[in-house]
């Protein structure tokens, strides 16, 4: 216990689960169509329970002056048959029996047969699942062998298997298909308990010699609760259409039961005579089976992640707002004539689910000159790999940049159509990433993808990109390019993957190259030789670099200058000696501090106390304020927050060093 | 690639073992021998005795087992209890009608399904992609023997487009099998059209969302080179896998519609055999039935690694 406790200290069960169903509550609340779905189930049980109140006619009664009756909002008067048409809603069969006191009748049998059935799986199929999880080894492999055989089956074999020795009746087909949806839960169970196995806090109470009993229910069945909740609502709706097919064939329900299958097989017969007899038991079938797995998506969607965002859709920023923003920026009118990259008072916007917008960059300014490199550096969350994102125009949506301009070369960037930006992506600006392996297509080999960007940009042909394809993992180093051409990212380290990143990057000879934390998920060594290799690079081509870290020690050894980011703002800004030896922010001074002495290459930030807080909650005035030692009342109270100019020394290259510290005169910076 | 195919053959091989021994057993389960079901109720003992030494049923197990596997692998599967013929001739004048409407449906359900998924899924949460994932929701829910019968009313009886009832052979002529099998192919795909859309979408929806995807659109490459080439094959590899568990509904639903348009296939035959609890068929639908899936899903675990290459390479 004593581990459990010392591993995550927060973790208190009770506590969790009642937020988290809290949360669940909140978010399942906004489903309507679920709300709906859970209601219409309620109506059913409702219906099932009272259905002898609810008939107005017994099942087999026989009303032979109403026969062949459509239901009695229709046309009766041509059906001579028919009598009483206004006494049958629903119609009635060739006998007279009154559709619509069978199809209550039918309600019932559809919910015992789901419960049962469902009942059943989850008996059958819960502790094997668990059991071949938990146990693991030899006797899960051969478990679960078995498991997914039965799994692949199609049901209705099994069913016929297990009705065939068993013979008819209600019980009977529940059992069968019981059977075969038990391994949905098997499977179910065993990956979750294999996924909870992997989880820390299990080891721990192993090792704290709890029980396996204690574990399964303590630890587990918890774990398991949510998607053993979906499953089983998606588990009803296929029971109860198993049961209608096998009703439907008269397997299993015995034939003078009228359930809703058994009716549909009964109008089968009757479909040119009296067609609507075949809609309303179909009607309840579907109806009932799509609300179980209405209510079944509405659970997983409030226990689930959202996928409405991808990186393939943007919103264009709109030119209108853009050219409003005419106040100048820090950066001087000759740095701005000759950057290769430069971003002037850049405002990046998400809708909020309640709204408002939530402004994520705001008012963010650089500039990189050619041959020259930018590192940025910030802890997570102040917006470095945003402003990059909103340098080549691929902001996620629903995210925008809603103020403020971009420029490459000479082309202003904001505002300008998607067709003609790809083709300045990738040729004029490229971007290797901080996950070298996930940034790789896994599909294709590392030749398919590299060559595409050279056929459309540069216009060669296969063998031509090819070539030189091969040539530039040659020269990023990397060993027998020939043979690795063919190979595909998984079989490639992740230094090895970031110099193919970065010949991919480089293969239309851009001139900025954008590297968004490059080296941080690679080791120490490799970290090394990929920005030896950067340098070198850059010195052969002239190209410009925007280099984003969260590590100062990577930052003094890559950077010529140097931009400190903070809750979505520029906070100083300079030439890089120049900021790590005299900042003139509390903030940078305080990154700086939590370096050890002599800043050891290769280390990554410690925390500063506090956090960065959200965008949803940035702090009035200086954003920094409620963790910076020096503030005042003033700091939050909006002064000028925009950078000034600060005088550090007399040499010249210290004339661009900005702050936005509205104390940076007063301040003691030692 | 051989190497991947070898070894899906050979962990196919105790499939069917295991295939063999489920019907085995099932016909041992039943209580009560073969021999008393054959004889009816008034039997004498030795009777029973008697007919049990002859069809030898009292031996071990373990010898009428590999006896049964050994004929079965001859292509002998009994005698049916109740058609009174033997099991592998049934099912060999029944298969073809189950084969066509399976294929039908899997052609409808898997092209449908994927442009619908594909549409979807580029545009999450857009009009098109709301209203297909409506669609997509009704249509997993409704029962195939069901749309059938609706199918059957508009499409048959009121329009009289397609023939409601029986099946034509393609020998007879291509065009007339074509039109029997219409209606059930549409009954069979359009329910898994709707499962295969929604894999489809959430998968692609996953895909784009991945950073190999941000890291093409850095390059340059546009929306449909990307989906093209990057996202689409990706994209598919989750849905393999459920296209293949689809066939295996699709063939169970197959039986029921078969009842539907009164087509003489593998499932009426089986569901009679069912209720007549004539076990011998029953035995030689499971076996039959059962590898066919198993050899199925070995195709399609082929594709997946083809797709797949931390599958294939490694
Ligand atoms: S403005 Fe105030 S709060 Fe902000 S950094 Fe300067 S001293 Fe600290």
């Amino acid at each position: 216990m004593a581990a459990l406790s010392s591993d995550k200290p927060q973790d208190q069960p009770k506590e969790k689960t009642l937020s988290s169903f809290g949360r669940f509550w909140q978010r399942f609340r906004k489903q309507r169509l679920a709300i709906v779905a859970l209601l219409f189930l309620l109506l059913l049980s409702f219906v099932s329970i009272f259905r002898d109140q609810l008939m107005p006619f017994t099942k087999d009664q026989a009303d032979f002056f109403s026969t062949f009756c459509q239901p009695s909002f229709a046309d009766n008067s041509d059906v001579f048959t028919c009598q009483n048409p206004e006494e049958h809603i629903l119609g009635t069969d060739e006998l007279g029996r009154d559709a619509y006191s069978r199809l209550i009748y039918g309600t019932r049998i559809s919910m015992q047969a789901s419960l049962l059935g469902v009942a059943i799986a989850m008996i059958v199929g819960l502790p094997i699942g668990l059991l071949a999880g938990f146990i693991g080894g030899r006797f899960d492999r051969a478990v679960m062998w078995i498991v997914d055989i039965i799994f692949s089956l199609p049901g209705i074999l099994i069913a016929f298997g297990v009705i065939a020795v068993l013979g008819n009746g209600l019980l009977n087909a529940m059992i069968a298909v019981g059977i075969v949806l038990s391994t949905r839960f098997s499977r179910l169970a065993r990956g979750i308990v294999l996924a909870e196995r992997e989880e820390l806090y299990v080891d721990g109470a192993r090792v704290g010699g709890l029980p396996t009993r204690t574990i399964i229910f303590k630890h587990i069945l918890p774990n398991i609760a949510p998607p053993l909740i979906v499953q089983t609502s998606l588990l009803f709706g296929a029971v109860i259409l198993i049961e209608a097919g096998l009703s439907f064939l008269g397997v299993g329900v015995p034939v003078s039961e009228p359930s809703w299958g058994r009716m549909l097989a009964d109008s089968r017969s009757l479909l040119s005579t009296n067609p609507f007899l075949s809609i309303p038991p179909g009607v309840a079938i579907a109806l009932t089976v799509l609300a179980w797995n209405v209510l079944g998506d509405g659970l997983r969607d409030a226990l689930g992640r959202d996928i409405t965002n991808n990186q393939l859709t943007t919103v264009n920023s709109s030119k209108q707002e853009t050219t409003a923003s005419k106040k100048p920026s820090h950066i001087d009118s000759r740095t701005a004539r000759n950057a290769a990259l430069i971003l002037e008072n850049i405002e990046v916007r998400f809708p909020s689910p309640r709204g408002e917008d939530v402004v994520i960059l705001n008012n963010v300014s650089y500039a990189v000159m050619p041959g020259e490199t930018l590192g940025i550096v910030g802890e997570s969350g102040s917006g470095k790999s945003m402003s990059v994102m909103a340098s080549m125009g691929i902001i996620p949506s629903p995210g925008q940049v809603s103020a403020g301009t971009v420029r490459l070369g000479q082309k202003s960037l904001t505002g300008m159509p998607e067709s003609e930006l790809e083709t300045l992506r990738g040729k004029e600006i490229a971007m290797i990433f901080q996950e070298p392996i996930a940034s790789l297509n896994p599909a294709l080999t590392v030749g398919q993808q590299l060559i595409q960007p050279m056929q459309k940009h540069l216009g060669l042909n296969k063998t031509e990109a090819w070539d030189r394809a091969t040539d530039l993992l040659r020269q990023v180093r990397i060993p027998e390019p020939e043979r690795r051409m063919d190979e595909y990212p998984h079989q490639f380290s992740g230094g090895m993957a970031q110099r193919v990143g970065i010949a991919r990057a480089l293969s239309c000879n851009p001139s900025v190259l954008i590297a968004d934390e490059p080296t941080t998920a690679l080791d120490v060594t490799v970290q090394g030789q990929i920005i030896d290799l950067l340098k070198d690079l850059q010195k052969d081509l002239g190209l410009a670099i925007v280099f984003i870290t969260h590590d100062l020690g990577v930052i003094a050894e890559v950077a010529d200058r140097i931009a400190v980011m903070y809750a979505g703002e520029v906070i100083e800004t300079g030439d890089v000696h120049t900021v790590l030896t005299n900042p003139r922010h509390p903030y940078t001074k305080a990154l700086l501090e939590t370096l050890p002495h002599h800043g050891v290459s290769g280390q990554r930030l410690p925390v500063i106390e506090g956090l960065v807080p959200p965008p949803t909650n940035w702090p009035t005035g200086c954003r920094f304020h409620p963790r910076c030692h020096f503030a005042t009342e003033t700091c939050s109270n909006g002064a000028d927050l925009s950078l000034k100019p600060v005088q550090t020394g007399t040499k010249l290259d210290d004339r661009d060093h900005y702050s936005a510290c509205i104390r940076v005169e007063e301040i003691d910076f030692g | 690639m051989i190497r991947l195919i070898t070894s899906r053959v050979l962990t196919t091989i105790p499939l069917l073992f295991v295939v063999t021994i489920l019907a085995f057993t099932m016909v041992q389960l039943m209580p009560g021998s073969i021999a008393e079901i054959i004889l009816d109720a008034g039997a004498t003992p030795e009777a029973i005795a008697a007919l049990e030494a002859e069809m030898g049923i009292d031996r071990p197990i373990l010898v009428q087992y590999f006896d049964w596997l050994a004929s079965a692998l001859q292509g002998d599967l009994g005698t049916s209890l109740f058609f009174n013929a033997p099991v592998t001739e049934l099912i060999g004048g029944s298969w073809r009608v189950t084969a066509s409407i399976v294929l039908g449906g899997m052609i409808v359900g898997v092209t449908l399904g994927l442009i619908l998924g594909i549409v979807a899924g580029l545009r999450p949460g857009s009009l098109l992609d709301r209203l297909s994932t409506i669609g997509a929701s009704v249509g997993v829910s409704l029962p195939a023997f069901w749309l059938g019968m609706l199918l059957a009313l508009i499409l048959g009886v009121r329009l009289d487009l397609f023939p409601v009832i029986g099946y034509t052979t393609f020998a007879e002529s291509p065009l007339g099998w074509l039109h029997s099998i219409t209606l059930a192919s549409l009954a069979l795909g359009i329910p898994s059209a709707a499962l295969i859309a929604r894999q489809m979408r959430s998968s692609m929806a996953n895909v784009l969302q991945s950073s190999y995807i941000r890291a093409q659109r850095a390059m340059g490459l546009t929306r449909w080179q990307i989906v093209a080439n990057h996202a689409l094959k990706n994209a598919m590899i989750p849905v393999v896998t459920v296209i293949g568990f689809r066939l295996a509904v699709v063939v169970g639903s197959a039986f029921i519609v078969e009842t539907v348009f009164v087509l003489p296939g593998l499932g009426r035959q089986m569901a009679t055999a069912v209720t007549q609890q004539d076990l011998i068929y029953v035995q030689g639908g499971v076996v039959v039935i059962g590898g066919f899936i198993i050899f199925a899903n070995m195709l399609i675990d082929i594709i997946y690694g083809f797709l797949n290459p931390k599958v294939r390479v490694s």
